[in-house]
């Protein structure tokens, strides 16, 4: 019997494991998503302060992880920072690792968001005597995340798929999952294509639904 | 200074009444105010004074320098030389102890334009807030007061420039009329003493501006308020404004009473303008 013939009682016993390595990787992308939106916003913020020194820190940092292959950063957290005395568990590294990864490319995007902010909105609240704090907190945040909201939402989905990454770090989502439970009989065809759809039913149907959300908010 | 004897210094003597009546008691001074962009002189040493209760009108044609003034009035921008004094205080600078002037920075300039508002040609209301948001938001966020508080004035407001109805509705709900009378009530919400309109009808269908000259005259008319507005409708101009300049090339180059600068002017470049403006 070739092993790539489908065998469907096969599928059908490792899909719980498939599905605890599922849940890891969601567990890894909504963390992952939370550490990359504030750490993003955080950039964001620093790279438009006026103190020369924390925006050319904050540019150079994001140059840096962009300029970087994930797969790389995610070694050197994961192999080289233990050897300084930094460890934590392969799950909390790799979430770390991606959520640090795209903090740059939301920080592009929230910056992308607020210089949209038409001059007037600036005008009005500076001459309303607004304090700083709430013209970011109320009129400006508001309205840039409104607009970046489905780009932000495509990082997430990106994100999603590049969880499986963290299975070079030793961590049991879906794709390490799928070759555990493969290479035990030797029979990769199901556990892969499981895990494939598995992606790619979850990553189109959210990339689907934050189309639609785009069109509603140009249509108003 | 009484009414009387305000229309007296905008009227009788234009030029000299301006220079050198006003400035002890005007409510706002500018000396000497230069502002370039580069190469270009937007406004070349100015001296305006502007008496409490006077509603000035400028005119004058575009790139003159009109709308400059009006923000360097409430501290949008900062003059390249001269000073701007609003209230007895200076907007970027101090006096020192030996009587000198030194230059301070932002937080002062905040705390002096608080007694201005301005209304833009834009309006540039908040789109994501409600009209009663656009007009609270000043109330609860600079004055401090409850929402409660604020709320009930935010309406007073609205009702004043007559949308009452519309409190819930977000500026895109809402025509550029309506949009620019919540704007003006949201400028309102701070009782500055110095009001400034920069071309607030400009932007608006033909149709819709009545509505929102018909607001600024109430206001003209039923308040104490100071007034500078930059505007192209003549009529409206001569009708409400105390005094009117004649911008040119960043230079003042006609200031008096509606009667004399609108009907008889004594410039060329004023009739050449009013021409061009009338024949519209």
């Amino acid at each position: 019997m070739s092993t790539l013939d489908w065998n469907w009682t096969f599928a059908w016993s490792i899909l719980p494991a498939l599905l605890t390595g599922f849940q890891l990787t969601v567990f890894a992308t909504c963390f992952g998503a939370i550490i990359a939106f504030v750490v993003g916003l955080a950039l964001t913020m620093l790279r438009m302060t006026r103190f020369a020194w924390l925006t050319f820190s904050a540019n150079a940092f994001v140059s840096f992880v962009r300029g970087t292959p994930l797969l790389v950063q995610l070694y050197v957290l994961f192999y080289v920072l233990p050897k300084w005395g930094m460890s934590a568990s392969a799950f909390v590294t790799g979430v770390i690792g991606l959520g640090v990864y795209y903090s740059a490319s939301c920080s592009e995007i929230y910056r992308a968001g607020i210089e949209g902010i038409a001059p007037g909105q600036w005008e009005a609240a500076l001459t309303l005597g607004l304090p700083i704090r709430r013209v970011w907190s109320g009129i400006v945040l508001p309205q840039a995340l409104r607009t970046v909201l489905p780009m932000l939402g495509n990082q997430v989905v990106a994100m999603f798929k590049e969880t499986s990454l963290m299975s070079t770090i030793t961590v049991m989502e879906l794709l390490a999952q799928a070759t555990n439970v493969g290479s035990i009989q030797y029979r990769y065809v199901e556990p892969l294509t499981l895990a494939g759809l598995l992606y790619f039913v979850v990553s189109y149907g959210s990339a689907k639904l934050i189309r639609r959300l785009e069109v509603d908010h140009v249509n108003g | 200074m009484s009414m009387a004897e305000t229309m007296i210094a905008g009227r009788a003597f234009p030029f000299d009444a301006a220079l050198e009546i006003a400035p002890a008691r005007a409510l706002m001074s500018m000396n000497g105010v230069s502002k370039r962009y580069g190469e270009r002189t937007i406004l070349d040493a100015i001296d305006l004074h502007v008496a409490p209760r006077e509603k000035i009108a400028l005119i004058g044609p575009s790139g003159s320098g009109k709308t400059t003034i009006l923000r360097l009035a409430i501290g949008l921008i900062k003059p390249d030389a001269g000073t701007i004094e609003i209230g007895g205080d200076y907007l970027w600078h101090t006096r020192s102890a030996g009587g000198g002037l030194c230059e301070v920075g932002e937080q002062h300039a905040r705390r002096v334009r608080r007694q201005v508002g301005i209304v833009f040609q834009h309006f540039n209301l908040f789109p994501h807030m409600s009209a009663l948001a656009n007009v609270r938001e000043p109330l609860v966020h600079v004055l401090g007061l409850s929402k409660a508080e604020s709320d009930a004035r935010a309406v007073d407001l609205l009702t004043q420039v007559g949308l009452k109805e519309h409190l819930g509705k977000r500026p895109g709900q809402l025509s550029g009329g309506q949009q620019q009378r919540v704007a003006i009530a949201r400028s309102l919400a701070l009782r500055p003493k110095v009001m400034l309109f920069d071309e607030v009808t400009s932007a608006l269908d033909p149709e819709l501006v009545s509505e929102v000259l018909r607001v600024v005259r109430e206001l003209a008319h039923t308040n104490d308020m100071t007034m500078l507005m930059v505007t192209h409708e003549i009529g409206f101009a001569a009708d409400i404004a105390d005094r009117v300049l004649m911008f040119d090339n960043g230079r003042i180059i006609e200031d008096g009473a509606p009667s004399q600068v609108l009907k008889e002017p004594t410039q060329a470049r004023t009739r050449q303008f009013l021409r061009a403006v009338l024949e519209r």
